[in-house]
């Protein structure tokens, strides 16, 4: 489908509209509950973006997980669910390289994470 | 309307059964509501806030109580209203600033839930109010006095014969808070690498334990009470247990309960030095900042698992709330700042062996 404005447009236009002319005129306790919504509209309009930058990360995910043999081992889970499992039961290695793939990975995994639910504080880092 | 026990009434009629009850306690020759309303709480109890005046009696005159009582929700973790008021009661006579408890009804047949009546403390709980109203002199104040109540508190030990009712945890605190925090991972269904890398961590870097103390588990900005930069009660008790001094401490500091006052570690309003003279004035033992520094990445892991336990609240429809799905994608942020504060710390000293 190609409806246009697509589903990111309209929720964009919809939360400006939102902070520009309702929350300003909200008492205290609708105006929370009015930027909740504004903030919600936000992370869902970033999310069906499906910017590039998280197929890249899903890519890391799989390439680390094929440099360590696993692919294939937890066909069946997501990678994400294969690296949190190698995680609790200590099967990836502790040398230093590793160590600092891992933890690469990982702030990775958070930053694209964030990049969908709150992209000021990666600006802010 | 409250339920419970086979008994169901509306606001006005649970107004008179707790006025009833006031007045057998206090032998008041008359007595007369002014005001009940329910306040703000979660799901865990109800919190009422009743205004009466009486004549005689043991508290003649105009008074406003809070009253607890149990909500239809129980959480596993948390205390019943009769424990709560056992703690509070400890807690009040170790000179912490806790709100007085007075009276304990365990008969559920007067509202349905047992509750009791506890005095209502004065000022504001809001952080970001309270971080904006405060002057740098009583933010230093305040800081040093919560490090002296949180030291009170700590005085609290497992052979005070009154808590017995409190689990003593069979292995140290650290590691049974991360065995808890896994199992509760087991139970949300998205995997999180982050945090069980957090785990880990946390089990390879646990510094020695301190002996058990009676820990309030909550204790934050949001969770006391401040009048004009003068701190007026510590409230929320129900997660009180037996545990390591440094959880208090740490959940205090977490970059998590800041209130967007970052630089200020101590709950958005002072700073950890003032925080550690306040304790040490107490307790008279220094303050280990590392150790401190460890349980603010054990407050994250556990706030990660609190706000997955929210969010998956919502989606699973018990409880449809936008708030509880925005906690639940608060997430990232709370592994985004673990993740930092662990590499700092790894960069700080060598990993032990």
């Amino acid at each position: 489908m190609s409806n246009q404005p697509d589903a990111h447009n309209l929720l964009v236009t919809a939360r400006q509209l939102l902070l520009d002319e309702l929350v300003p005129v909200l008492d205290e306790q609708h105006r929370y509950a009015a930027l909740m919504i504004a903030n919600a509209i936000g992370i869902a309009a970033r999310e069906i973006r499906s910017p590039e930058a998280e197929k890249d990360m899903s890519k890391a995910l799989d390439a680390f997980l094929a440099g360590l043999g696993a692919d294939g081992e937890y066909s069946s889970i997501s990678a994400e669910a294969a690296l949190a499992q190698m995680i609790r039961h200590r099967k990836i290695p502790t040398d230093g390289q590793s160590c600092e793939a891992l933890t690469d990975l990982l702030l990775g995994l958070t930053r694209s994470k964030l990049r969908i639910s709150n992209p000021k504080l990666l600006n802010a880092n | 309307m409250i339920s419970g026990a086979g008994v169901s009434m509306d606001m006005q009629s649970l107004s008179w059964k707790i006025a009833d009850a006031i007045k057998e306690w206090t032998g008041a020759c008359t007595l007369n509501v002014t005001d009940f309303r329910k306040l703000s709480g979660g799901a865990i109890q109800n919190n009422y806030s009743i205004s009466l005046e009486m004549t005689s009696g043991t508290h003649p005159g105009a008074h406003r109580f809070v009253v607890r009582s149990d909500a239809p929700s129980q959480i596993d973790a948390s205390l019943s209203r009769e424990q709560e008021f056992a703690v509070l009661r400890c807690a009040c006579e170790a000179g912490v600033t806790a709100p007085e408890p007075l009276w304990l009804c365990t008969d559920t047949s007067v509202i349905g839930h047992a509750f009791y009546v506890m005095r209502c403390a004065s000022g504001t709980a809001n952080g970001r109010q309270l971080i904006k109203a405060l002057t740098r002199e009583q933010a230093r104040a305040l800081t040093y006095r919560l490090g002296q109540e949180l030291g009170r508190l700590h005085r609290v030990s497992p052979d005070n014969a009154r808590l017995d009712f409190l689990p003593v945890p069979s292995s140290p605190a650290a590691q049974a808070r991360i065995a808890e925090y896994r199992q509760a991972l087991d139970r949300i269904a998205q995997p999180h690498p982050v945090l069980e890398w957090a785990l880990n961590w946390l089990q390879d870097h646990a510094p020695a334990a301190s002996p058990l103390v009676l820990c309030h588990c909550d204790f934050r900005t949001g969770n006391y009470m401040v009048s004009q930069g003068e701190l007026t009660a510590v409230l929320d008790w129900e997660f009180a247990a037996w545990s390591d001094p440094y959880e208090d401490l740490g959940w205090l500091c977490a970059k998590s309960w800041r209130f967007g006052n970052v630089a200020r570690e101590v709950g958005g309003v002072g700073d950890k030095p003032d925080l550690f003279a306040g304790y040490t004035s107490v307790t008279g033992e220094p303050v280990d900042a590392q150790k401190v520094g460890y349980w603010e990445v054990m407050a994250m892991v556990r706030w990660s698992v609190i706000a997955l336990q929210q969010g998956q609240r919502h989606v699973s429809g018990q409880e449809i709330s936008l708030e509880l799905a925005l906690t639940g994608r608060m997430v990232p942020q709370m592994e985004f700042d673990i993740l930092s504060q662990c590499l700092n710390t790894e960069n700080a000293y060598v990993k032990p062996t």
